[in-house]
C-alpha cells in the first residue's frame, strides 16, 4: 500500500539507525476492494476496543468519530469498510446531490428546503451508507467542491460543483494517515465537522451546503502526531496494537485465507452475528433517548474532566454522550460507573495535556476511579 | 446548520456576553476577540448574537445595505441619488453576523467582477463579496490566527478606512465597509499578528468552567438543545426577547449617556499609567464605559463601569502583557499591581520554580528573559540564498501544487491556472473576440492566471536540548535556557514555527512538536529538568526523523536544526557502539540531506567543572580539544558553529561572524 507521499514506507529512513517492525495482519481492504466484497465487521479477530468505538459511532453519530492509532497491518481500513455493512440504511431525498434527510427540515439543503416548503412531494430512496474516501493527495477544490468548469466556460455562469465533502453527507468519512494531510486540509475539515455545513467562499463561488458524516481517521503515531485541534475534533480515540498472541495470530491468517479463497462463503458463515449486530445497533438506536444519566454520574464525569484538566467542555460532552450509547447498546436504560469506566479513556484519553518528560501521574483510569470513590459509586 | 443555540441559554461566561452585547450596543467599539482553549463556546456565542442584534434602518435596494440619513458613510450611488433629492426606499432589518470562512478566497472577499454580465454585454461590472455584505454588520472570523496574511491586509484596511477599494481584473471600484469585527481564536494555535490585535478594542480571555455543578449544567443544556433544539429555543424565548429589547433600548439610550470629566481622567491616567500602547485605549475604553452604562439602563458612566471598560480594554494594549502572557487578565484600578481574576496556572512562576527544583534544573523566573533578539538566522533575504543554494544540490521540485489558493497573479509562464481568474480576465473580451452568448467562451493565453498557493509552513526551527547532568553546572543550563528563549521568542517574531527535542539519560524524545504556539515551547523549556547522560545520538536521529516527517508534509519546508550542546555524548547509540563515534554519524544525516543546522556550544568558556583533578595546563588543553572536536561536529553536521557564550543579549544572528565548521 503506498503512502500518502508515495513512498512505499520501506526506505525513506536512515537504515543503519531506526528500525520498524510491521506486522501486517490483512491487507484485507485492498482484497475486498478488488473483489468486491465486503470481510464481515464479526469476524475481525479481537480488537475489542476499536469494534466498540466503531459500533458506538454507528448507534449515535453524535459520538462524534473515532481516531484509530497504530502501526501498519491492525486491520483499521478493514474494520471501518466492515463497519458500513452493519450500519442501518438511510432515506434520502433521491435526486439530491447531497442525499438529504427528506423529513428533517434543519438539515436539508437549501434547495430541498424550498420544495419542502413548498410541499413538493420530494423523491424518497433508501440506501445504504458508505465510507468515502478522502484520497492521498486531495486538493482543496476537491475536497471543498469548487466552480463548475464547463458550464462557467459555456455560459459564464459560476455553478457549485460539489466537492467529497458533499459526498460524505450522512455517511462515512474515512480519512487514512490523517497526520499527514495538508493543514489547510484539515482546516476545512475541522469546519465541515463542527458546523455539519461546508461553506465555500473562494473561486468565485458562495455556496454551502450540509456536510455531516462520521468521521474516521486512521495514524501511525510514529510517523508525526496531529494538531491538538483536530484530535480534539474525534470524538473517540482508539490504540490499537499489533496482535501479541499466537493463537490469535493464526486465526486471522485462517480468516484471511479463506475469505480470500471463496468470500461468498465466508461471509455466509457469518451472516448470523452480522444480522445480530445489525439489529442491536438498530435496537440501540430506539432505546438511546430513554437512557438515564443521574446527577451523581454527571459529577463524576464532571469530575474527572476537572481532575485531568480537559480543555473545554466537549469532554463532559463526548463522555456523556458515548456512555449513554453504550448502554443503550447494552440493552441498559441507565449510565452506570462501569458503563463510564468503559469508555472513559476512548473519551479522553486524547484530550488530556501531557508534556512527555513529566510523570504522568495522571491517567484517566486512576482518575476515574479517584473520583467514583469520592462520589461512593460502585463499579 | 438549522437553528441556533439561543444567547440567554449560554451558561455563565458573564464577561463574554458581555462583551458581544456591549459591540450590539455600540457599533463604534471596534470588535470583540474571543480568546480560550477549544469547547468553550466561543462560536455557539457569537453565532447566537445574531438574534439579539438590534434592527437599522437601511436604504432597501442598496447591496451595502447604506443608512439613509448618513450622507458621508453612503456608497456612491446612495449619495448620488440622495443629492439629487430622491426618496430613498428604507427598511428596517437586523443587523447580522456574516461569516468569512478561513479558506475564503481574496475575490470573494473583496469582490470582484461579475462574470455573467461581463460576458454577456462586455461590461466590467462589480460584483460585491463578503465585505460588501458585511458593512454595517458584524463580521465574523473564526480561528482568526490562522486567517491567511493577505485576508488580513485586506481586512485591516478595510476596518482603518471604513471603505473597501477594489482594483483588479479589469475593476475598480470602492464601497463602504464599516463592521464590527468579531473573532475567536484558540491561542494554542498560534498568535496574532500585532497589527490585528490591535484592531480589537475587547479581548476576552475564555476557559471551561471549574465548578462541576456547572459543568453538568452545561452538558445538559447541550444535550437538550441537541435533542430538541425548537423545545429549548422556545423554553429561552421570553429571555431572549427581554434580552433584544435590553439591547434595543441600550442602543438608543447611548446617545445621550455622558461621561463625566472624572471618567475621562481616570480612564487615561489609568491608561498611561499601565503604559498602553496609544491613545486606541482611552478612546476604546469610553466608547466601552458608555455601552455599559446604556446597557445597565444608566445615564451616566460610574467608576464602576470604567473598571470594566478597562478590564477589556486593557490586557491586550498594555507594554509587558501582549498576548504572548496570554492569561494574565486585566489589571485592577486599584493599587495592586495585577489582578486575581482569571489567572492561568500555566503562567504561575511560582508553580514553575518548585516543580524545577524538586527535579534538579535550574529554573528561570518570567521576569528574566530580557533578551531582545531582532533576528535568527532565518532571515527572509538569507532564507532566499540559502535556498537557492539548496536548490543547486537537491534536485528541484516539479510538482509544489500543495498550500491554500487565496489569490491570482498575471505571470509569463503559467502552470498551474487559476481558472476563475482566467474566466474573469476573458468574459469582458467576448464580444470583442465575436463571441455570442451560446458560443462558449474564448480563451486566450494573455488571460492566463496563476494560482498563488499560501505555503501552510515557512520555517521550521528544532531545537536540539542537551538535558544531560553534564550542563547541570549552574551557569551552562541557566545560560542554555536563556539562549533557547530567546532563540524561540526570536522565531516567534519571524513567524516561523518551532520544534524543541530534548535529550538526556539514555534516550530522546520530543519535547514540544512542531508549532506556532511560541508560548508553549517556551514554558515546556522553562520547566525542563536536567540530569543523566549525555545521548547526542539519539537526539539528533530523533530530530532529524522530526524534520524528514515534516518535510513530507510539506515538501517546501525550509528546517533548521539548532543543537544545544556541549558535545560530551557519552552513550552509543547501539550497544557495541561507541559514543562519539555514533554521534558524529547521526550528524552526518544532516550534512547527506542538505539540513541546515548550528551547533550552539553551550560548554565552550562557559564550562565551569572544577579542575583541580587536572593541572591547568591540562585543564587548558582539554578545553581545547573540546572545543575543536565541537567545531568538528558542526562540520560533520554540514552547518556552522557558535558557541553560546558568543550570542550576544541583542542578537543579530546575521551580523553575526559564525565560524564555519572546518575539517
Amino acid at each position: 500500500m503506498t503512502r500518502r507521499d508515495g513512498s512505499n514506507g520501506e526506505n525513506d529512513r536512515p537504515q543503519s539507525m531506526t528500525d520498524h517492525d510491521t506486522t501486517d495482519q490483512a491487507s484485507t481492504a485492498d482484497e475486498a476492494a478488488s473483489t468486491g466484497r465486503t470481510f464481515p465487521f464479526t469476524a475481525i479477530v479481537d480488537q475489542a476496543e476499536m469494534k466498540r468505538a466503531l459500533v458506538l459511532n454507528a448507534v449515535n453519530p453524535d459520538v462524534g468519530g473515532v481516531l484509530i492509532r497504530g502501526e501498519r497491518g491492525t486491520a483499521k481500513s478493514t474494520a471501518v469498510r466492515a463497519l458500513v455493512e452493519v450500519l442501518p440504511e438511510i432515506e434520502a431525498v433521491a435526486d439530491c446531490p447531497y442525499g438529504c434527510p427528506p423529513d428533517d427540515h434543519d438539515r436539508m439543503c437549501s434547495d430541498c428546503r424550498e420544495r419542502h416548503d413548498a410541499d413538493e412531494d420530494l423523491p424518497v430512496e433508501t440506501r445504504p451508507m458508505r465510507v468515502v474516501d478522502l484520497p492521498l493527495n486531495a486538493s482543496e477544490d476537491r475536497v471543498v467542491g469548487s466552480i463548475d468548469l464547463e458550464r462557467a466556460v459555456q455560459a459564464g455562469e459560476r455553478e457549485f460543483e460539489p466537492g467529497i465533502l458533499a459526498e460524505a453527507n450522512r455517511n462515512v468519512l474515512y480519512v487514512d494517515e490523517v497526520n499527514l494531510l495538508d493543514d489547510h486540509i484539515v482546516d476545512v475539515l475541522l469546519d465541515a465537522a463542527a458546523m455539519g455545513e461546508n461553506i465555500v467562499e473562494r473561486e468565485g463561488v458562495s455556496f454551502r451546503h450540509p456536510s455531516e458524516f462520521i468521521l474516521v481517521g486512521t495514524m501511525n503515531p510514529e510517523e508525526g502526531d496531529l494538531r491538538p485541534q483536530l484530535l480534539d475534533r474525534f470524538g473517540l480515540v482508539v490504540d490499537v496494537e499489533g496482535v501479541t498472541e499466537v493463537d490469535d495470530r493464526v486465526e486471522i491468517s485462517r480468516r484471511r485465507a479463506a475469505f480470500e479463497a471463496d468470500p461468498d462463503a465466508f461471509r455466509i458463515e457469518y451472516a448470523d452475528e452480522q444480522a445480530t449486530l445489525r439489529e442491536d445497533i438498530v435496537a440501540a438506536r430506539e432505546r438511546l433517548d430513554d437512557v438515564a444519566l443521574d446527577d451523581t454520574i454527571a459529577r463524576l464525569i464532571a469530575g474527572m474532566n476537572i481532575e485531568l484538566d480537559v480543555d473545554g467542555h466537549r469532554g463532559d460532552i463526548t463522555l456523556r454522550r458515548a456512555a449513554r450509547t453504550l448502554a443503550a447498546f447494552e440493552g441498559e436504560d441507565e449510565v452506570t460507573a462501569r458503563t463510564v469506566r468503559h469508555v472513559a479513556r476512548m473519551a479522553l484519553e486524547h484530550r488530556l495535556q501531557r508534556l512527555p518528560f513529566e510523570e504522568e501521574d495522571q491517567d484517566v483510569m486512576s482518575v476515574f476511579h479517584d473520583v467514583r470513590r469520592e462520589l461512593d459509586l460502585e463499579d | 446548520m438549522g437553528a441556533s443555540y439561543p444567547f440567554a441559554g449560554i451558561v455563565d461566561q458573564t464577561a463574554m456576553k458581555r462583551a458581544l452585547l456591549v459591540n450590539a450596543v455600540n457599533p463604534d467599539v471596534n470588535g470583540v476577540l474571543l480568546r480560550g482553549e477549544r469547547g468553550t463556546a466561543k462560536s455557539t456565542a457569537v453565532r447566537a448574537l445574531t438574534e439579539v442584534l438590534p434592527k437599522i434602518e437601511a436604504v432597501a435596494d442598496c447591496p451595502y445595505g447604506c443608512p439613509p440619513d448618513d450622507r458621508d458613510r453612503m456608497c456612491s450611488e446612495c449619495r448620488e441619488r440622495h443629492d439629487a433629492g430622491a426618496d430613498l426606499p428604507i427598511e428596517r432589518r437586523r443587523m447580522r453576523v456574516v461569516d468569512l470562512p478561513l479558506n475564503a478566497s481574496e475575490d470573494r472577499v473583496v469582490g470582484s467582477i461579475d462574470l455573467r454580465e461581463a460576458v454577456q454585454s462586455g461590461e466590467a461590472r462589480f460584483e460585491p463579496g463578503i465585505l460588501a455584505e458585511a458593512n454595517r454588520n458584524v463580521l465574523y472570523v473564526d480561528e482568526v490566527n490562522l486567517l491567511d496574511d493577505h485576508i488580513v491586509d485586506v481586512l485591516l484596511d478595510a476596518a482603518a478606512m471604513g471603505e473597501n477599494i477594489v482594483e483588479r481584473e479589469g475593476v475598480s471600484f470602492r464601497h463602504p465597509a464599516e463592521f464590527v469585527l468579531v473573532g475567536t481564536m484558540n491561542p494554542e494555535e498560534g498568535g496574532l499578528r500585532p497589527q490585528l490585535l490591535d484592531r480589537f478594542d475587547i479581548v476576552v480571555d475564555v476557559t471551561a468552567s471549574d465548578d462541576p455543578a456547572e459543568r453538568v449544567e452545561i452538558a445538559e443544556r447541550r444535550e437538550a438543545f441537541d435533542a430538541d433544539s425548537e423545545a429549548f429555543r422556545a423554553a429561552y424565548a421570553d429571555e431572549q426577547r427581554a434580552l433584544r429589547e435590553r439591547v434595543r433600548a441600550a442602543r438608543e439610550r447611548i446617545e445621550r449617556v455622558q461621561m463625566p470629566e472624572e471618567r475621562q481622567h481616570e480612564a487615561s491616567y489609568e491608561a498611561l499609567r499601565q503604559r498602553a500602547h496609544g491613545m486606541r485605549a482611552d478612546i476604546a475604553v469610553s466608547r466601552i464605559a458608555r455601552a455599559i452604562a446604556a446597557l445597565d439602563g444608566e445615564d451616566e458612566v460610574t467608576e464602576a463601569h470604567v473598571a470594566e471598560a478597562q478590564y477589556f480594554a486593557f490586557p491586550h494594549r498594555v507594554e509587558g502583557v501582549a498576548e504572548m502572557t496570554f492569561g494574565e487578565a486585566a489589571l485592577s484600578t486599584g493599587s495592586d499591581e495585577e489582578s486575581d481574576e482569571g489567572d492561568d496556572d500555566e503562567s504561575d512562576p511560582e508553580g514553575d520554580d518548585s516543580a524545577d527544583q524538586r527535579g534538579g534544573g535550574i529554573p528561570i523566573a518570567e521576569g528574566e528573559e530580557s533578551y531582545t533578539v531582532d533576528r535568527t538566522a532565518i532571515d527572509p533575504e538569507k532564507d532566499r540564498t540559502m535556498r537557492s543554494a539548496l536548490a543547486r544540490r537537491t534536485p528541484s521540485r516539479v510538482d509544489v501544487r500543495s498550500g491554500r489558493y487565496v489569490r491570482s497573479r498575471i505571470q509569463e509562464e503559467v502552470d498551474d491556472v487559476a481558472i476563475d481568474a482566467t474566466l474573469r480576465a476573458a468574459a469582458p473580451n467576448q464580444r470583442l473576440r465575436g463571441r455570442e452568448d451560446s458560443d462558449g467562451l474564448a480563451i486566450e493565453s494573455r488571460d492566463l492566471r496563476q494560482k498563488l498557493r499560501e505555503r501552510t509552513a515557512r520555517a521550521l526551527v528544532v531545537f536540539v536540548v542537551d538535558a544531560s547532568g553534564s550542563v547541570m553546572s549552574g551557569r551552562q543550563m541557566m545560560e542554555t535556557k536563556r539562549g533557547l528563549l530567546s532563540l524561540i521568542e526570536d522565531a516567534y517574531r519571524a513567524r516561523n514555527r518551532v520544534a524543541v527535542v530534548v535529550f538526556r539519560g539514555e534516550s530522546a524524545f520530543t519535547l514540544v512538536e512542531p508549532t506556532r504556539n511560541h508560548r508553549q515551547a517556551r514554558e515546556a523549556v522553562s520547566r525542563l529538568t536536567v540530569g543523566g547522560n549525555t545521548p547526542l545520538a539519539h537526539g539528533l536521529v530523533e530530530a532529524y526523523r522530526l524534520v524528514e516527517r515534516e518535510k513530507r508534509r510539506d515538501q517546501d519546508l525550509y528546517p533548521l536544526v539548532v543543537v544545544l550542546s556541549d558535545g560530551q555524548s557519552n552513550v552509543e547509540y547501539r550497544e557495541g557502539g561507541d559514543a562519539k563515534a555514533d554521534a558524529f554519524r547521526a550528524a552526518a544525516l544532516f550534512d547527506e540531506d542538505d539540513i541546515p543546522s548550528v551547533f550552539v556550544d553551550t560548554g565552550h568558556k562557559i564550562d565551569t567543572t572544577p579542575d583541580e583533578i587536572w593541572t591547568e595546563r591540562k585543564a587548558r588543553r582539554m578545553k581545547r580539544k573540546r572545543h575543536e572536536r565541537n567545531r568538528d561536529f558542526a562540520a560533520a553536521m554540514g552547518g556552522e558553529y557558535l558557541p553560546l557564550i558568543d550570542l550576544p543579549r541583542d542578537v543579530d544572528l546575521e551580523a553575526l561572524d559564525l565560524e564555519e565548521g572546518t575539517a
